[in-house]
């Protein structure tokens, strides 16, 4: 059935609203995770559309409810690609493209430590960290992932120090 | 002190995944559009399609290696691999690949015959007798959606012109589905994987010879060549590892005592087996086994029924 037509009764504008309005930094929250731009704007535009399908998304909380998926998918997908890269490595059934100078300066580089120890941590701590880090505030971040606005200082101390421990555990102290 | 340490020693490393593009709003708005827009007859045909096999597959037995699922879909048992000496990744497919499920470790072999849905093997403990840990992962569908403008373009730019791409191709559809796969990891970076036959759909009065003609076209080989390699390739469908031509991998056929296998052989810079996988079928498994000894992988891959 044509997307068009399943969504009957939604409203189009609404859609062009949100999406003009938090499409560029919806996008590079999933960019943090996700380094390929084209696949981040890809993810971005999903979660809009699944936005759009969810009545009960839509309102006052809309914003965060963007929020909270947004950091939900990219951190799955996160998952999907590490398990996927290890399935190739594994089977060599898939053999990938050859890597890009981008990717392969990415994969020796911090960022995929970074990547890896937010993708090993636990769903809450990983998604406060990446909403925190990209500047969202304490209210907009209470509002996404539905938690008291007075516990969220506490709750992204304690998941600060799960990202160290992990770090540590994983790296040392090397940098 | 030490919160305020600590949250800028995470706030410089979250610094760093910072990405360095900007989105691009119009590409986003053209993405977002297609979405919206009505899907086009074909697509709508295959997904109709895809509907019907599923609930067919439920059915259907599939004792031959090659089977009309239906009216709509040929479904491909694939429990051969071959390996081609090509790049097989010149040619533009929109490949898109999803994994079901997620990676488990289990407990045993109960569970992950509970899991993966089959009876995962074991080599004889006269070969390998530590125990192993056991992951289930899958199953994994990789959809290759053809776009012929995109076939043509890369066959011009290899200079083949003789060959053209059948219109009706566009929008059109090779799924694959691997697993559910088990792996068994052993000390001293002792793997085996295994999993139930491939299956490969593609749609029904899709040409495969040709196309696969038109694939080893695309990497540059001779027609005769290509036609070759397509008429066995259709004769008796595999799954395809292309492995271009690379002084760092070594690829040969072996025999074994349950009939010939695969061994891959990755070489470090001075020639030497750096890791060696066989891999191996039978009608109902296929194997990969990997060891950083050529010997002992082709010793546990025989071990297994």
């Amino acid at each position: 059935m044509a997307e068009s037509s399943l969504m009957e009764g939604a409203n189009p504008e609404r859609l062009d609203t949100m999406f003009r309005a938090h499409y560029e930094r919806i996008t590079r929250t999933i960019g943090r995770i996700i380094h390929d731009q084209a696949r981040a704007e890809e993810l971005a535009v999903e979660v809009f559309l699944k936005w759009w399908r969810s009545p009960r998304a839509h309102g006052e909380h809309a914003e965060g409810w963007l929020y909270r998926t947004i950091a939900r998918e990219a951190l799955d997908e996160f998952r999907r690609q590490t398990r996927r890269n290890q399935f190739e490595r594994l089977f060599s059934f898939h053999r990938a493209s050859p890597l890009t100078p981008e990717q392969l300066y990415t994969v020796s580089a911090e960022q995929h430590r970074v990547r890896t120890v937010l993708g090993g941590l636990g769903r809450r701590h990983s998604e406060l960290l990446l909403l925190w880090s990209q500047g969202l505030s304490y209210q907009e971040i209470a509002v996404s992932l539905a938690v008291n606005s007075n516990y969220v200082g506490s709750l992204i101390s304690r998941a600060q120090t799960a990202f160290r421990k992990e770090y540590l555990n994983r790296y040392g102290n090397e940098s | 002190m030490e919160t305020n340490h600590e949250e800028a020693w995470v706030a410089k490393r979250l610094a760093t995944i910072e990405p360095l593009w900007n989105p691009n709003l119009a590409r986003g708005r053209q993405l977002l559009e297609a979405r919206l827009a009505p899907r086009s007859p074909s697509r709508t045909w295959l997904v109709a399609a895809a509907g019907i096999l599923i609930a067919c597959s439920v059915v259907i037995a599939l004792p031959a290696t090659r089977a009309l699922a239906q009216e709509l879909w040929y479904r491909f048992i694939l429990n051969r691999i071959d390996v081609v000496r090509l790049d097989l990744s010149k040619l533009p497919l929109h490949v898109q690949i999803t994994t079901n499920g997620l990676e488990q470790r289990v407990q045993d072999l109960d569970e992950a015959e509970r899991k993966a849905g089959f009876t995962p093997f074991l080599p004889s403990a006269d070969v390998l007798s530590a125990h192993p840990t056991i992951t289930v992962t899958g199953p994994i569908s990789i959809e290759q959606t053809i776009h012929v403008r995109d076939i043509e373009t890369a066959l011009d730019k290899g200079g083949v012109t003789d060959i053209p791409v059948p219109p009706e191709w566009e929008g059109a559809q090779l799924r694959t589905t691997i697993g559910p796969m088990v792996e068994l990891d052993y000390p001293n970076n002792v793997r085996i994987v295994q999993v139930r036959p491939i299956e490969l759909l593609i749609p029904a009065g899709f040409d495969l010879e040709y196309f696969a003609e038109l694939a080893f076209r695309s990497t540059g080989i001779s027609s005769w060549e290509a036609q070759l390699m397509s008429q066995k390739f259709a004769a008796h469908p595999a799954w395809l590892l292309d492995i271009p031509r690379d002084p760092a991998a070594k690829v040969r056929e072996i025999s074994m005592q349950k009939g010939p296998a695969l061994m891959i052989e990755d070489l470090d810079e001075q020639g030497a087996t750096k890791r060696a996988t066989v891999v191996s079928s039978t009608s109902e498994r296929v194997y990969s086994v990997t060891s950083g000894n050529p010997d002992l992988s082709v010793k546990i891959a025989d071990s297994l029924p």
